[in-house]
């Protein structure tokens, strides 16, 4: 019964902070659905750094009632400003063009919705048969929490030889073992219902960012591919992977650097605190959120130097640090004081290193691999990359005026990002068949909606295709 | 109908019919767990030793696999993982330098490829889990 209150304390935070920095006096159904979203993981994230920084500083010892205390004080901080802002209405995101209802239209909002039931279903009925999640949950992230939650006192024994990927950040496992400290017991529920969330937060971000910027139909055509490539997304969140939430903070911080770009007001910097803000999730949940970080840093300054000039860059870069730096520091701390090693680069030297940079049959091995598993993931029986490169001939593209800086940092952090991981499978000290195959998949799903995103903000509305079908009445 | 229109309901169908299918297989799937090995029925495995062991601490594991098995067979190293994930927070090592010993096993003695036992039996608790003492660890 307390996961209820224990989950709604960080998600009210998290909604609280959002509103905060981005207050608006009408809010549409999307503007809604976005800030929820981005509630439910900025509010887990702010709250597993609260739960860390409590072990830290040995909260423990005066009772778990010091961190209720502590995370009241910045739920209370956060409503104090909210409520200081109410009163400063301000129109942020665009409401989204009216439409023509056409048959095609109420189609995909039938359809989306249909997969939203058939996939919200199935998450249920996998997750109940596999409350425990998969080999990394048990071995890694639910491992982990265990220790946090059953060995409070004792809790560094985590970052022991015999534990998986001690230096692996702690946003799940120190979420999951704040929730169980809340309810007093393991409850499988409570791994599951953050998984559960960040699954279908990470689709109302898809949809809700899609219909602000471009439009409704694409939002729910959108939605509707992300949902239905079903054993890709919602088997990955079933088994309780960090890699969902992961991948909703990446598609976060591109989505609010690209409202950023879209939106006209003043206070459209408060969008890059927020991507700030996503982007230190994401470093606080595992390291590729790190190689996130420096990626998106780099792809702004080459979007935004040429285009707006330095000063723009290092103002929009202040802003997008103020967000970050409370999980960086965080994240600073936990490495040196804790998991400095990073095993990938530990266990072996600059020789080896440079041996394997130097082999081109690794870079065959890899690129093969790459092909293979981005011409297969997504939909049941094919591919969904192949089918929407299809699609996009068929529809064809459309980059509305000033979309370029929003497309180029989407597509730029992707590329960044992929080549990120390419190098790292270069260099691995494991055997490189065997990481490919145990890994590759689940570092393309981290990728996947931001891809899907950018590509349905390239790709022409269905919207489009009502008014182009349209006679001229005129 | 345009052929762009003809894209986006082949996309609608598309997508909604895998969706459908990956329910239909989640409903066929029964009550069957994904895993092969399901952490539940770990969880139960090892309820009974749980209560042997100290608070916390490391302790050794032996099992009837050769470690040259575990690279070939992931199931060998999912039981490993299941097992330290059952008795959380006491730490498994995965060799015998301790002077604990969790032993896990899941063949029948006669098939068994582990070395003879140079250790002391301290409890069988049933299911091919066993508490033993190697009195030479340091």
């Amino acid at each position: 019964m307390l996961l209820l209150p224990a989950l709604s304390i960080a998600f009210i935070t998290g909604l609280l902070l959002v509103s905060v920095l981005w207050p608006d006096k009408e809010l549409s159904t999307p503007c809604g659905v976005m800030k929820c979203s981005l509630a439910v993981g900025l509010g887990f994230g702010v709250s597993s750094v609260l739960f860390f920084v409590w072990l830290v500083i040995q909260g423990f010892r005066v009772g778990f009632l010091s961190f209720v205390i502590l995370e009241i004080a910045v739920l209370c901080l956060a409503f104090l400003g909210w409520f200081r802002k109410r009163e400063r209405h301000e129109t942020f995101c665009h409401a989204p063009e009216s439409a023509p209802k056409t048959k095609l239209i109420l189609s995909i909002t039938l359809f989306f919705y249909c997969a939203l039931i058939v996939a919200v279903l199935s998450f249920i009925l996998m997750a109940l048969k596999n409350p425990h999640g998969g080999w990394d949950a048990w071995a890694i992230w639910n491992l982990k929490a265990r220790f946090l939650f059953r060995g409070t006192d004792h809790w560094t024994d985590i970052f022991s030889k015999t534990i998986a990927h001690p230096d692996y950040p702690l946003l799940l496992p120190g979420f999951i073992a704040r929730c169980w400290k809340y309810v007093g017991s393991e409850t499988t529920l409570a791994p599951i219902a953050v998984s559960f969330l960040f699954t279908f937060a990470t689709a109302g971000l898809l949809c809700a960012s899609l219909s602000i910027l471009r439009s409704r139909a694409q939002a729910f055509l959108a939605g509707l591919v992300l949902l239905a490539a079903a054993p890709f997304l919602i088997m990955h969140g079933v088994i309780q992977y960090a890699d969902t939430p992961l991948s909703f903070f990446f598609l976060a911080c591109v989505i609010l650097f690209c409202l950023n770009d879209k939106s006209g007001t003043e206070y459209r910097h408060a969008f890059l605190v927020l991507a700030g803000m996503a982007a230190g999730c994401a470093a606080w949940t595992k390291n590729e959120g790190l190689l996130f970080l420096v990626s998106i840093v780099a792809v702004r300054f080459l979007v935004i130097v040429p285009t707006k000039g330095l000063k723009e860059y290092v103002l929009q870069m202040g802003r997008f640090m103020a967000g970050a730096l409370p999980f960086l520091i965080t994240v600073g701390y936990f490495k040196m004081r804790f998991a400095l090693s990073n095993e990938l680069i530990a266990s072996q030297n600059f020789g080896a290193i440079l041996g394997k940079i130097s082999d081109p049959s690794r870079y065959l091995l890899i690129l093969k691999a790459f092909a293979i598993v981005l011409s297969r993931i997504g939909f049941q029986f094919i591919g969904t990359i192949p089918v929407m490169a299809v699609y996009l001939l068929l529809v064809g593209v459309k980059v509305k005026r000033g979309d370029g800086p929003i497309l180029m940092t989407c597509f730029a952090t992707l590329l960044f990002m992929m080549a990120g991981y390419f190098f790292v499978y270069v260099i691995t000290p494991e055997d490189l068949a065997w990481h490919l195959n145990t890994s590759l998949v689940r570092l393309m799903l981290q990728l996947w909606p931001t891809l899907l995103f950018a590509l349905f903000m390239a790709a022409k509305t269905p919207e489009d295709m009502a008014l182009s079908s349209r006679p001229d009445v005129s | 109908m345009s052929l762009r229109k003809a894209a986006v309901i082949a996309l609608m169908v598309l997508s909604l019919s895998s969706a459908s299918l990956f329910f239909k297989q989640t409903i066929s799937a029964g009550g069957k767990s994904i895993w092969p090995n399901d952490a539940g029925v770990y969880e139960k495995r090892f309820e009974g030793l749980r209560k042997e062991l100290p608070r916390r601490g490391t302790v050794g594991y032996v099992t009837d696999v050769r470690p040259e098995e575990f690279s070939t067979n992931p199931v060998h190293g999912a039981r490993y993982y299941l097992t330290q994930y059952a008795l959380s927070p006491v730490l498994v090592d995965n060799n015998c330098d301790h002077e604990l010993i969790i032993g896990n096993f899941h063949r029948h003695p006669s098939e068994s490829t582990a070395g003879p036992m140079q250790f002391t039996l301290l409890k069988d608790l049933g299911n091919g889990v066993v508490l033993l003492r190697n009195k030479e660890a340091r």
